[in-house]
Order: structure tokens, then C-alpha cells, then sequence
């Protein structure tokens, strides 16, 4: 070995444009001397040194890897100015270039991370880079989550500051409850004391796709990634809709379709890494690739194979009530037979006053402090007027549901716009709502999120709600519960019910909304049925 | 207008078009409420959440705006960061800037410490119009005998410190294998060593004494001429202790010498930040602990907002006496007081460990006393190792203070004297000198004070956290910089020298039982780099030689220390 040793610090890595990146390099124990290597490459905008990263990066350089962990244009000590998204591309290629033609690389690169270091590796793979060899990508951040069904995420605004200067924006300092509940929305980041021209832009284009069409990736760019890739999610993870849709793009598309592994639910993301870099950066025939599998929640059992959004069977709850579902002791249930004359449920949304999901309104706090966990139990939504609760009885069989529920609703409002929230639950005997999927829908989005078609006051309207995946297996006496809300504070914007451009009003107004069910409107429940009695109970 | 009490990365041009980037604390009336008397904090440490900012809520509640700032090249702030000598054009291009936002009233008063005391006598040194008072704790800044040259020995705690820095944000040191890089030779390429070429470290090395590139960062010349009322802040522990009292005595010499406060307590480096009531495993109970938050306050409250609180007829001056753990008061320091007393050095020849035969005493030696001699191999001591300067968190609490461990080793001389028969204060700045010799042209010299109990327990009087288990630290020179720092003048094997070593500040009070001792050795590694012994240049010599030093206490050649005695009715 000469005098360098085996960690190479702010190695500075330039672009094409001139700009240089900062690059931290972990080798193996041979140092630069005792390559080739292949090589992993992490690029992240939240600090290249966080132990997490080098912890992780050191045990594989252990193993023979040389790992760079890159800090993104314009973030710590990369020169340049961060835009979120925008430069990931040619810059990850340029990156991927240049680590394999370094001395100690073999010339073949692989690329991992998480969230936006997933998406630095999509933006990468997009340019074919001719080294790029493989992906791990764990849930990716894709552009557009931003918002959702046209429902903006205020976590994103949490991370603009964060992200809005070189270093990260101690979080800690803001009053993140007055800040995500300010009117106008726009001028949350005056309240912050920031500024935040993304925020504005993000607001203005809400939730215009082609903004971020342009940055997303299409069928035809899936169709030009050779790469094999290894897809990561969890049940509860943000970005599972992206990770499948991900995974889904390059099994169409991709020449590498047969090489895409997802994986949902894995407590042994590390293995599973170490065994895929080694199959495919080092010796395919010696070890074998991590296959698709996931975790089945209820049964808590691993299942081989890819999981699936469509389910071979369905099964089809109806909503039913007398017209008082509120909270979890009202009488609304769920039940195979569709419903008959029944009163519809009704409840007051006001945006002054929403549904709270966390107790906890930092999103981002400073690594390495932890984001809020969101607890699983739902009944402290459910004993809320404000929210309808659909409870069926309990299961006399075992069910096991994998797949994507879909709700068909049948709502009304007084106002021009509203929000409609579901998530689906299992209760336990006990009581415990343990939850398995959400959704939502901005009502002036319903027909797609480039139109805005506003609601007829009073007028019933059906619209369709897809909640997120789910692979739970349903245990005897244990029911099922779909609960229906306008707000989901503070992980998406309140609707202000006017009608108006979303971020500008400054005075909401309560809405009266309410859920319809029967024989002209049938609100219903699809469930995708697994095969059931198969093991997992 | 925000209604927010947090302005994020307020930018402020400095004369050549850097843009320095700012958090602006505001008090609960907001922009609105202004204008406010302004506390600037400026270092390199992350302006969101260095110890300074973490007051932001305090200082803000009693009705200023606090506002604190990456220096530049650091953090969110643009340009390139160069230790220490940039600071003051930029500290005064912000501080004129502050004073004109509406939000300040144009009284700006500067606090924070360690590198943030050093930008605070960078910026007074401009004479920006609008700075008012500084309160500067543990401040860096008597370059060359201090850090990161300490007369003749560069700190491996600033080449860690280097490393951290070598990005805009703080590199973890918990990521360097730093038992590799500290054996590594020449000290050239340490840096290639360690990951990252570092341009400071090369310009370090190419000045290891006292010539300009150090000189014309100190304010030596400029005291005279400063007129800043300041309030000094310290600890026995502090490592930076020479720095804040450099600039002490440097500002009783200013125009505002009568506006001067001193306050020094039983604390470390980051104890003068943040009190705590122990230090390694000695307790100097709960009045040792100041409340720094109210300490700033009633200087700023005076300075800054006019209020009459009766700071001046404050005695300038208060230190805490170790030993007994009692606060003094004085109106100078060092106390002009004192009786100088010269403990001598004595043995039958074998001083080494705490075991062997050296004493001190306030006699003179005799005739018939031999020398003292041991070997120092610079290849042995760097197994010696406790490394990661700046990841001890919480050390400070479990390491025990007791240097016995240390003093059992062969490399180094032990001289205690017999037990005090009554209480001994001493307070000032005690100097040792030593009649040394070597068989190599060069070496270093290492001494230290300590305070041993009637059950044999050495407590060192000095001793900062990063010197860690190992060092009996008081104060150190490299042979070659004898006649001064501006020249390296090597020694003739055998010849017998004068080594005059300034030992940093005490206040302690040496109990009846209890004896006085004083340890002389040739190595503080891993703190300080080692002497290699040899007349190769610092920077790139390799060869390494082992050393037999000797120790002289003989009439023509009487080593000793001299202590600052207070005299106190018994």
C-alpha cells in the first residue's frame, strides 16, 4: 500500500460542465494498491458522512467493494446548486464513468440508496452509462410525490428547508405546526422565515404531470435500462406506488425484464444487497441473485415470488349503515350483500379543525434523529365525528388479501371541492385497528390530475379510490374496517373546500360531505383474495 | 413582513463578493417589535447548531436579536475556508451589515469561543464601527505557543481538527484510522495519509516557529490600540486557556484595559461553554458551576442595552481555587501579590517513575547530585496510544484523573516533595526551568504540576481533555526554539542548556499531607507530534533516533519551578 490509506476523502469528482462533485471513498482493505475493485456508488443529497451510509459502506468494502458515497450537485461539499431532481441524470452518468476508470475499478459499477438515492439511480440508468451494471433501489423517490391524487405533501415542504441551503436546515427550530397549518399555503415558507421558490413551483404546477412528466421516467425509458435491478419496499412505505410501477415499467419494457427482483417487507436489506452486488459485480455463477419475495403481515410469513397489485380473485364488500357511521361505535359495516334503502352517512369537514395522523410534525428532523413513525393502531383516527367507520363481522375463515383493495364511492358535498380519505384495517378481538392500506382523492382531480372537474353541490358522485398494496393474511374473528375522511393532517394539505386555486385562499370553508350506499349508489369495497388456506394462516 | 422568529440563511456580500450565509433569531415581537441590540456568533461549526445557538431562545427572550454565521467556506457559506485569517474582514463586513438592518439598533456585542473567540479578535482588530463588546471564551489565537505549534511541537488534536474541516461540513472523526495516520512518516504527507490533502497543514509545516505567516495573525502589536470592553472566559482544564489569557493580557495593555473582566473556573475546553461540576472523576461541587447564560447577560445587558446593573463595580477579576474549591476575587491576573518560590529539583540519580528518588524542595542542590537520565524512543511511545480527539463525548466524566498509570512509565522523571506541613496556595503562572541535556541535537521537554494526596493519588493540576489519559500537561518546548521561535538552533550531545517552559495558569491549593510534584519527560503523542530527535526539518525528517536525555540539578545547573504563593492567615 503507499501512504494513502483506505478511506480517500472528498475525492473531487467532476462533471462535464465543469462542476465538481464530492466523492468519500471506502476500499477494501488493500487500498488504492490492492484493486481492481468493483465498485457500489451511493450519490445522496443528505450528507455522505452519515454513519449510516459509511457504516454500511465499510462492511461492504470489507467484502471486496470499493464504495463511493457522492454527494449530489450543490449539497454539502459538491460545488453547484441543487435543484431537486433536475441534474441526477447526467451527473450519476458522468459519476458512473468516472469511478470505472479508476486504477483500483474493474470497470463495473453498481449503484444503491434509498428514496432520493433511488431516484439519482434511475436518473443515472436513463443516460446508459456504459459501466453501470446494475441497481438496488430501495423506495424510490420518484418525481411527483410531491402530491398524490392531487393532494400536495407537506412533508415535501419540510424537506425543501431542509434542502434549502447546502447543508441540512435544523429542523428543529421551526414551529412545524404553525408553519404547515399557515394561509396561504403559498406563504408557508415566509412563516418558516425561508424561502423556498420550489415550494411556489411545486404549488403552481400542482399537480400538472408534465411538470414532472418530464423528469419521470416513461415506458420508454425503462425500455432503454439494460440493467438488472432489485426493487425495495415496505407495506407502509410513501413511495410503494413508485417502487411498483418502477419494478412494473422494467418488467414491460425493460431488455432486462427477466433480471428485476422486488422485494417487499425484508428485514434483511444488507444480505440481500451484499448477495445481489456479489452476483452481479463479481460472480454470477458462484452466487445466486436475491429472487422476488415478501413479507405476508398478519401471518408474518415470507413468500418467494413477485407480488402482484391484481389479485386472481375479488371479493366485494358493501358499505352499510342507519345513516350514523361516524367513529368506530357508530353502526356503519361492511357486509356481501349490496345495500338497500339506507341512509346516507354524513359529517362536517372543517379544515380548522382536520384529521391528525402524527403527533409529531417534524418530517425531516437533522440526521441522525429519526422521522416520526406513524402508529399502526387507527383507532385514534376512528373515534372521530369526522370520520365514517365501516366495520364488518367477524371473519368465520381465514382470508388472505394481496393485492390493491379499490374503493367505490358514491359521495356528495356542499361545496365545489373536498378531499376523500380511506384507509382499511384489520381489527383484532381485541380492538386493536391495525392499519393495511390508504388512499385518497382530491375531488376536483377525480377525473384525472391534469383536469379539474369540481363538484355539482349536493349532486352524488361516484368516484374511485385506490388504496396502497397489501399482503395480509386475515385471521379468524377478525374484521375488516374501512374508515372515510376529508383530511389526513399533516401528510397532505387541507382542502380549503373553495374551489380556488390550490395554496391562495386564506379563509376555508366547512364542508358538509357525506357518504352514499344504496341500491342507486352502491358504495363498495374490492378486496383482492390471495389463495387462501395456503400456509399462511 | 415573516412572522417567523427564524430567518433561514440570510445572506450578507462581503467586499469581494462572498456571500456569507446567516441565521437571524428574532424575539418573540418579531420583525415588528425591533429594533434590537444584536449578539453576533460567527464560527465554523454549523451556524444552526453550534453551542452558541443553542442559547438563541434565552438571549432572545431577554430581548435581542441573536444572529450567528458560517464562516466562510464553511457550512451554507460560500467561498473556501482558510484557518484562521480570513476572519476579520469578514467579521467586520457582517458586523457593519447587521447594523444597518432595521431590525438593530446598532449596538452589536460578539460571544462564542474556542475558533468563535478567535473571529471575535480578528474582528476588533478591523475596528468595525458598530462591534460594542466581545465576550470571548477559550479563544484561539497566541499562534506558535499555543496551536497548532505549540513552541516547536504541532498538535495532532488541530491535524484531527484539519481533517474535519476539510469539507463544508464536519467530517466524523470516528471514520479515520487514526492509529495508522498518527505512526505515519514524514509529517509531509500525514494528510495524503489520512484520505485528503489538506493546503493548511502544508503551509503549518512550512512555519513551525514564530515567523510572519504566525505573526501577522497575532494582535501583539495591536492591543495597545484596541479600545473594546470585553469579558474573558476560561478554565484550568481549557486548552485554549493561553489563548484567552494572550488576549487578557494583551487588552489590560488597550485603551479599555478598566473595561476587562476575567472569569475562570474548574472547567475544560467545552466546560467553559457548558460548566459541568466534575472533571474526570474530581468533583468541584455545585458552586463551581456557572450559569454562563446569566454570566453573558449581565455583561451584555450593561454593554449592549445601557442598563445599570452595577457590572463595573464588579471586581474584574474571579477564579476558582481548586483544592479547595472556593471562588477568589481579585482586580488583576496573574495577582501581582505573590511570593515567587522556587521548588529545586533533587534525587540520588534515579528519578524515573513515581517510584524513584527525585524531590523537589525549597532547597538548593548540592554538589554531589547526579544528573537524571532516561531514554525516550519516539517508536515506543507511539504505541502509546488514545486517539480520536474529538469523539469523547462524555469522557470527560469517566476517565479517572489520576496520572499514576503515566508516572509508572521508565521514559520520564518524577519529583515530589516531602507533605506540606500546612495549606500552599498558588495562584498565577508558575515557570519551570530546566538544565537539560542530550545525546541528539534535538528533543523536547515536557513538564507538568500535580497535586498528590496523603493516598498517593497524582491529580495533574493542568490538563485539557484532549491531552486524554496520558499527559501530565503543564507546558513543553522543542530544544531547537531554546533561544526563541524565529530560530531553530540545534544542540551539541552532552552540551548542558537553560529551558525556560512557561507552564499554563493554576489557582490550587496544595492541602496539608498533601505534596507537590512535578514530572519532566520528552513526549505528549498522540497530542503532540513526536520529536524524532534528530536535525532533519520537522515537516519531512524520517529518521528516527532514540534520545537519552538528562535532567541536571546540580549548584551550576539548578533545575526548578517556581510558584506564584499566595500568602494566607492560617
Amino acid at each position: 500500500m503507499t501512504e494513502a490509506g483506505r478511506w480517500l476523502w472528498d475525492v473531487r469528482t467532476p462533471m462535464r460542465d465543469g462542476v465538481a462533485l464530492s466523492t468519500d471513498l471506502h476500499l477494501p482493505p488493500g487500498g488504492p494498491a490492492g484493486g481492481p475493485y468493483p465498485a457500489v456508488l451511493i450519490r445522496t443529497a443528505a450528507n455522505n458522512q452519515a454513519p449510516a451510509y459509511v457504516t454500511r459502506a465499510r462492511t461492504l468494502a470489507d467484502q471486496g467493494f470499493a464504495v463511493a458515497i457522492q454527494d449530489v450537485r450543490g449539497r454539502e461539499d459538491a460545488d453547484g446548486v441543487f435543484a431537486p431532481f433536475r441534474d441526477e441524470g447526467p451527473d450519476g452518468y458522468d459519476s458512473v464513468e468516472w469511478l470505472a476508470e479508476q486504477d483500483w475499478c474493474i470497470g463495473k459499477v453498481g449503484m444503491m440508496g434509498s428514496g432520493y438515492a433511488a431516484w439519482t439511480q434511475w436518473a443515472a440508468a436513463r443516460e446508459k452509462p456504459p459501466h453501470l451494471v446494475t441497481l438496488a433501489s430501495t423506495s424510490v423517490w420518484a418525481p411527483g410525490r410531491q402530491s398524490r391524487s392531487g393532494m400536495l405533501s407537506l412533508p415535501m415542504l419540510e424537506w425543501l428547508h431542509a434542502m434549502s441551503a447546502r447543508v441540512w436546515q435544523e429542523a428543529g427550530q421551526v414551529e412545524w405546526e404553525k408553519a404547515l397549518r399557515h394561509l396561504p399555503l403559498r406563504a408557508a415558507d415566509e412563516a418558516i422565515g425561508a424561502r423556498l421558490p420550489n415550494w411556489h413551483e411545486w404549488l403552481d404546477c400542482n399537480p400538472a404531470a408534465a411538470y414532472w412528466q418530464h423528469l419521470d421516467l416513461t415506458p420508454e425509458d425503462f425500455a432503454g435500462i439494460d440493467v438488472p435491478a432489485l426493487h425495495v419496499t415496505g407495506w407502509q412505505d410513501a413511495d410503494q406506488e413508485a417502487v411498483l410501477r418502477y419494478y412494473a415499467g422494467m418488467r414491460e419494457h425493460s431488455p432486462a425484464a427477466a433480471d428485476q427482483s422486488l422485494v417487499i417487507g425484508s428485514e434483511e436489506v444488507d444480505r440481500l444487497h451484499r448477495e445481489w452486488f456479489q452476483h452481479w459485480l463479481v460472480d454470477a455463477d458462484a452466487a445466486a441473485a436475491p429472487q422476488s419475495g415478501y413479507r405476508v403481515t398478519g401471518s408474518n410469513a415470507w413468500r418467494d415470488g413477485a407480488w402482484a397489485t391484481s389479485a386472481a380473485a375479488t371479493e366485494t364488500l358493501h358499505l352499510h349503515s342507519q345513516g350514523a357511521a361516524n367513529t368506530l361505535d357508530g353502526n356503519g359495516t361492511l357486509s356481501a350483500e349490496p345495500a338497500g334503502g339506507e341512509p346516507a352517512d354524513r359529517y362536517s369537514y372543517d379544515p380548522n379543525d382536520p384529521v391528525i395522523v402524527s403527533t409529531d410534525f417534524t418530517f425531516f428532523p437533522s440526521p441522525p434523529k429519526q422521522p416520526p413513525q406513524p402508529s399502526l393502531d387507527r383507532r385514534f383516527i376512528e373515534r372521530r365525528p369526522d370520520v365514517l367507520v365501516y366495520t364488518s363481522a367477524g371473519l368465520a375463515d381465514a382470508m388472505t388479501l394481496s393485492g390493491c383493495p379499490s374503493l367505490q364511492l358514491f359521495v356528495s358535498s356542499d361545496r365545489l371541492d373536498t378531499d376523500w380519505l380511506a384507509q382499511l384495517s384489520d381489527v383484532a378481538p381485541g380492538g386493536d385497528s391495525l392499519l393495511l392500506a390508504t388512499g385518497g382523492l382530491r375531488a376536483r382531480h377525480r377525473t384525472g390530475l391534469d383536469t379539474e372537474t369540481f363538484l355539482e353541490p349536493g349532486d352524488v358522485h361516484e368516484v374511485t379510490i385506490e388504496l396502497s398494496g397489501v399482503a395480509h393474511a386475515m385471521q379468524v374473528g377478525h374484521r375488516l374496517r374501512l374508515s372515510v375522511m376529508s383530511s389526513c393532517f399533516p401528510l397532505f394539505d387541507r382542502n380549503l373546500n373553495t374551489g380556488s386555486p390550490i395554496g391562495h385562499d386564506t379563509v376555508p370553508l366547512v364542508a358538509a360531505n357525506a357518504i352514499h350506499h344504496d341500491t342507486a349508489h352502491p358504495s363498495r369495497l374490492t378486496l383482492p383474495v390471495g389463495s387462501s388456506g395456503d400456509g399462511d394462516v | 413582513m415573516s412572522e417567523s422568529r427564524v430567518l433561514w440563511n440570510v445572506r450578507i456580500p462581503m467586499r469581494d463578493g462572498i456571500e456569507l450565509a446567516n441565521n437571524v433569531y428574532l424575539p418573540p415581537t418579531g420583525l415588528a417589535g425591533g429594533p434590537y441590540p444584536v449578539i453576533f456568533s460567527r464560527n465554523p461549526y454549523n451556524r444552526q447548531l453550534w453551542a452558541d445557538t443553542l442559547r438563541w431562545r434565552f438571549f432572545t427572550e431577554q430581548g435581542y436579536a441573536f444572529v450567528t454565521q458560517d464562516c466562510r467556506g464553511r457550512f451554507d457559506s460560500d467561498g473556501v475556508f482558510y484557518p484562521f485569517f480570513d476572519d476579520g474582514p469578514d467579521a467586520y463586513d457582517s458586523i457593519e451589515w447587521i447594523a444597518e438592518q432595521p431590525w438593530c439598533t446598532g449596538k452589536i456585542g460578539m460571544m462564542s469561543g474556542s475558533y468563535g473567540g478567535w473571529v471575535q479578535w480578528a474582528a476588533a482588530r478591523e475596528k468595525p464601527p458598530h462591534l460594542t463588546t466581545l465576550v470571548s471564551s477559550c479563544a484561539a489565537g497566541k499562534w506558535g505557543e499555543e496551536l497548532p505549534w505549540d513552541r516547536g511541537g504541532v498538535s495532532f488534536v488541530m491535524f484531527t481538527w484539519l481533517y474535519m474541516m476539510v469539507g463544508r461540513s464536519m467530517q466524523p472523526t470516528a471514520h479515520v484510522d487514526w492509529a495508522r495516520v498518527f505512526r505515519h512518516l514524514p509529517l509531509r504527507t500525514l494528510d495524503k495519509a489520512m484520505g485528503k490533502e489538506v493546503p493548511a497543514w502544508q503551509d503549518w509545516l512550512d512555519h513551525p516557529g514564530l515567523d510572519k505567516y504566525w505573526t501577522a495573525g497575532r494582535l501583539d502589536e495591536d492591543f495597545a490600540d484596541l479600545d473594546i470592553p470585553a469579558l474573558h472566559l476560561t478554565g484550568w482544564y481549557d486548552g485554549d486557556q493561553p489563548g484567552e489569557m494572550f488576549f487578557w493580557d494583551g487588552m489590560l495593555r488597550s485603551r479599555a484595559a478598566k473595561s476587562q473582566h476575567l472569569l475562570v473556573g474548574p472547567w475544560t475546553h467545552g466546560g467553559v461553554f457548558k460548566p459541568t461540576q466534575t472533571h474526570r472523576d474530581s468533583d468541584f461541587t455545585p458552586k463551581s458551576v456557572a450559569d454562563m447564560n446569566e454570566v453573558h447577560l449581565r455583561w451584555f445587558d450593561y454593554w449592549l442595552k445601557g442598563v445599570d446593573n452595577g457590572l463595573m463595580d464588579d471586581p474584574p477579576v474571579r477564579y476558582f481555587y481548586t483544592g479547595i474549591n472556593e471562588w477568589r476575587t481579585d482586580v488583576t491576573w496573574p495577582p501581582t501579590d505573590r511570593v515567587e518560590t522556587a521548588m529545586y529539583l533533587h534525587s540520588d540519580g534515579r528519578a524515573n517513575t513515581a517510584l524513584g528518588d527525585g524531590r523537589l524542595s525549597t532547597e538548593l542542590p548540592t554538589a554531589d547530585e547526579p544528573s537524571d537520565v532516561y531514554r525516550y524512543d519516539p517508536e515506543a511511545v507511539a504505541h502509546v496510544m488514545e486517539i480520536d480527539f474529538f469523539n469523547g463525548e462524555g469522557n470527560n466524566s469517566v476517565r479517572p484523573a489520576d496520572a499514576r498509570p503515566l508516572e509508572m512509565r521508565d521514559d520520564l522523571l518524577v519529583y515530589t516533595s516531602e507533605p506540606l506541613p500546612q495549606a500552599l496556595y498558588v495562584s498565577g503562572r508558575p515557570e519551570v526551568v530546566l538544565y537539560g541535556s542530550s545525546d541528539c541535537p534535538d528533543t523536547d521537554w515536557v513538564v507538568g504540576l500535580a497535586d498528590v494526596g496523603p493516598d498517593g493519588r497524582s491529580v495533574p493540576l493542568s490538563r485539557d481533555e484532549d491531552h486524554q489519559w496520558l499527559v501530565t500537561q503543564g507546558g513543553r518546548i522543542r530544544a531547537r526554539f531554546r533561544e526563541g521561535l524565529d530560530k531553530e538552533v540545534f544542540m551539541t550531545p552532552g552540551e548542558v542548556y537553560e529551558f525556560r517552559i512557561q507552564l499554563r495558569d493554576v489557582a490550587h491549593v496544595f492541602k496539608p499531607g498533601h505534596r507537590i510534584r512535578l514530572t519532566v519527560m520528552s513526549w505528549d503523542f498522540p497530542a503532540m507530534a513526536r520529536n524524532l530527535n534528530t536535525d532533519e526539518s520537522i515537516a519531512d525528517g524520517t529518521t528516527i533516533r532514540v534520545a537519552t536525555n538528562r535532567v541536571h540539578h546540580s549548584p551550576a545547573a539548578a533545575s526548578y519551578v517556581v510558584l506564584p504563593v499566595e500568602t494566607v492567615a492560617n
